[in-house]
């Protein structure tokens, strides 16, 4: 598989203005520093608690937030990526650096180009009542992209716009009708319909199945699951549903604060997680099944502020297996085998 | 049966809209045991908040009962909560029976500290006892020779207030500033009592806590706030309506854990309102399981898991992702309680629906012992 996003050192930081002259107080640390690699075709599932920045990582992946620092690379063939390697590792200001990032690097995107990259990276939103303008039309809300990325006129836009809503579910019949009269599972639909109709490569999927019912969930997980075979995209599906990920994603990262603290294949990751939150965080999924009972990690406390992160490795407050070096120096994430990837010092 | 301690019997309630008439429960027949959990478990829109609004009767407008009995066990005896008086229910309310609310956020009041709002209840269904503790306390301030010029007038006022709490005189002197100061030993004793309810409820520092405003505590504090004040007075009755619907799976497991130890130290008696199949399995002892406005089945929980007997029920836990397994959901949607469908609501939904399901809503028998259905397949009329 070939890698479609190179996320390297990626920081997001929301500055906090206060007193008289609005001076800068302080900083979120919504990511600090997340690396990460997602392929071709592949679901990539993003879990963790409220407020650790899964959303935020997602927004800025795609660049409707301007990350504070690093890069993002995008469709980089691999001997570019390589060449970035070399040239960032020399430590010089070279020109052609410049001239590569500015290429391949969406985090320098500006104007033309960043245009042009709304067009292959998409978003669904969490909660379709809010995300789709009630004042609009169906038929307007899913050609919106096409009008403002000028991709089709008159006749031909309709066309694209039935054709689209089609694939998702829906029919002709729903064109010219308001947001209001359709159901959760179906608002979710037309939304799915509005990010897909220019095409993307790349979609984010932002708790798309939260805020609507168990019987719809599944409909639109399934649909989701088409979608992407059928046309070939790559998701980054955020949740904190962990086990609607589990049946979903190829590949699952587990954040906490700002920071990735495992990242592995989703039947590894689900049977064998080895950080110590990742493997608090499975087992506080309630089991639908009665007979299992009593075998329950509790976290004590709760999630530390972003503001001022704890020392060290993030977590080291709440874990049960904490040592010293855990609390002075910020774990590393390496690979265990078999592309499972760990930040802890007591898994070495 | 004997050892219920609430029972509703074909409670039937309307919403009056615009649109028309929702019958939004059509004949809901349930009973709790006396320690026992019982989980609702629906889609949405199925009546199980409403049911649980039902039982403390404060149904908001356009929504009416429309007809049915709830009972509560008081004392021994039974009273049907809806033919009673707002001066009786409002003491049945918060001491007999309470409600844990969805979104704690939205539940607490912003502008008072979370020790304010746990007070409130404190002051009205446990006044005579805190009246007492504040007396106590006047006397060893009297016996200790620190008591204030006034404290001997105090001692009156609590006497008279112990005696006769809808005195005249005490009326009048409560609307008089600086004189209805007498208050504050009173309001002084049950921020104890609060402070010692939120260390129950394992908040850490609960002397701070308790003088925070509801936007400076995180989701699962707040969320133990809030069970704080249904608590306060030990009910018998607990309904948690989805309490943990908006909080992160860990913290969820800590609120878990919190109701189950919580339901033991209180002896209360818990019905569970939510829509996750996992927290049912966790909690639960016995499951009710609605659609549409009615108890489709009720069973133990281990039933309802292993050999779930109406076709919706199976559908429901067939709908619960699995890895490795195609998802898969019930077909169709929720029917529109405006009109809702004739005979039994589930019927264009079912797979395995007859000629009979059209026509005649079945009734609610039981198949098994405890087990519970409502569906023309286990029922003698269906064959």
């Amino acid at each position: 598989m070939s890698v479609l996003l190179n996320i390297r050192r990626l920081r997001k930081y929301y500055p906090i203005f206060g007193g008289v002259l609005r001076r800068k107080l302080a900083e979120v640390k919504a990511i600090d520093g997340v690396n990460l690699k997602m392929y071709k075709g592949e679901c990539f599932g993003l879990v963790g608690e409220s407020g650790c920045g899964k959303t935020t990582l997602g927004k800025t992946t795609i660049r409707l937030l301007d990350p504070t620092a690093g890069s993002i690379y995008f469709e980089a063939p691999d001997d570019v990526m390589e060449e970035i390697d070399k040239l960032e590792n020399s430590n010089e200001d070279s020109a052609r650096l410049k001239e590569l990032q500015k290429k391949y690097d969406l985090a320098k995107y500006r104007g033309a180009n960043l245009r042009t990259l709304r067009r292959k990276m998409q978003i669904v939103y969490q909660d379709p009542t809010t995300s789709l303008n009630p004042r609009m039309l169906v038929k307007d809300i899913v050609s919106e992209p096409l009008v403002t990325q000028g991709l089709a006129k008159g006749q031909d836009r309709k066309k694209r716009a039935i054709e689209i809503l089609d694939k998702v579910g829906l029919t002709e019949k729903h064109l010219y009708r308001y947001p209001h009269e359709f159901s959760g599972g179906q608002r979710q639909r037309i939304a799915v319909a509005r990010a897909l109709v220019t095409n993307p490569e790349f979609v984010v999927l932002d708790e798309p199945t939260s805020s609507v019912d168990v019987s719809m969930r599944a409909q639109l997980l399934n649909l989701f699951q088409d979608l992407q075979k059928d046309l070939n995209l790559s998701y980054l599906f955020v949740s904190h549903d962990l086990s609607v990920v589990e049946c979903i994603a190829h590949r699952v990262a587990v954040m906490y604060l700002g920071k990735i603290v495992e990242l592995a294949q989703t039947e590894d990751l689900y049977k064998n997680p080895l950080h110590p939150y990742a493997q608090a965080l499975l087992s506080s999924i309630p089991i639908p099944d009665p007979a299992v009972k009593g075998r329950r990690a509790m976290l004590s406390g709760e999630v530390p502020s972003p503001v001022n992160p704890p020392s060290g490795c993030r977590f080291h407050a709440r874990c049960a297996k904490a040592m010293q070096i855990c609390s002075q120096q910020e774990p590393e994430l390496i690979d265990v085998g078999n592309g499972h990837m760990v930040a802890c010092h007591a898994i070495r | 049966m004997a050892d219920d301690i609430l029972s509703i019997d074909d409670l039937r309630l309307n919403f009056y809209t615009y649109e028309g008439v929702v019958e939004a429960l059509d004949g809901v027949k349930l009973s709790l045991r006396k320690g026992e959990t019982l989980g609702i478990v629906g889609e949405t829109g199925c009546g199980k908040s409403v049911t649980g609004l039902s039982v403390l009767v404060i149904v908001p407008p356009p929504g009416k009962i429309e007809g049915g009995k709830i009972f509560l066990k008081v004392k021994g005896k039974d009273i049907d909560l809806l033919g009673q008086r707002q001066a009786i229910l409002r003491r049945i309310r918060g001491e007999y029976i309470s409600l844990i609310f969805q979104d704690p956020r939205s539940a607490l009041n912003p502008v008072y500290t979370a020790g304010d709002q746990i007070i409130e209840v404190l002051v009205h269904h446990r006044r005579k006892e805190l009246i007492r503790r504040a007396l106590e306390r006047i006397d060893k301030e009297i016996a200790s020779g620190k008591a204030g010029f006034l404290t001997k007038y105090y001692k009156k006022i609590y006497q008279k207030w112990l005696e006769s709490p809808r005195a005249l005189s005490l009326q009048i002197l409560s609307k008089i500033p600086i004189a209805r100061r007498y208050n504050r030993i009173l309001k002084d004793e049950a921020k104890k009592e609060a402070t010692k309810m939120l260390r129950i409820m394992r908040i850490p520092d609960p002397e701070r806590v308790v003088d925070m405003y509801p936007h400076e505590l995180s989701g699962g504090m707040a969320q133990r706030v809030v069970i704080a004040i249904a608590l306060a007075c030990s009910p018998e009755v607990l309904i948690a309506d989805e309490p943990t619907t908006n909080l992160d799976v860990t913290v969820q497991l800590q609120i878990l854990n919190l109701i189950r130890e919580l339901k033991e130290e209180f002896s209360s008696s818990v019905i569970y309102v939510t829509h996750d199949m996992g927290v049912v399995a966790e909690m639960c002892d016995r499951v009710a399981v609605m659609y549409a406005g009615s108890v489709v089945e009720s069973a133990g929980v281990l039933d309802i898991f292993k050999r779930p007997l109406h076709p919706y029920t199976r559908a429901l836990l067939e709908s619960i992702p699995r890895p490795g397994t195609p998802f898969k959901s019930i077909e169709g949607t929720v029917p529109s309680l405006i009109n809702p469908p004739s005979g039994c609501r589930f019927h264009n939904r079912c797979r395995f629906a007859m000629d009979i399901c059209a026509k005649t809503k079945p009734e609610i028998a039981e198949v098994e012992k405890d087990h519970f259905v409502q569906c023309y397949l286990h029922h003698s009329l269906g064959e």
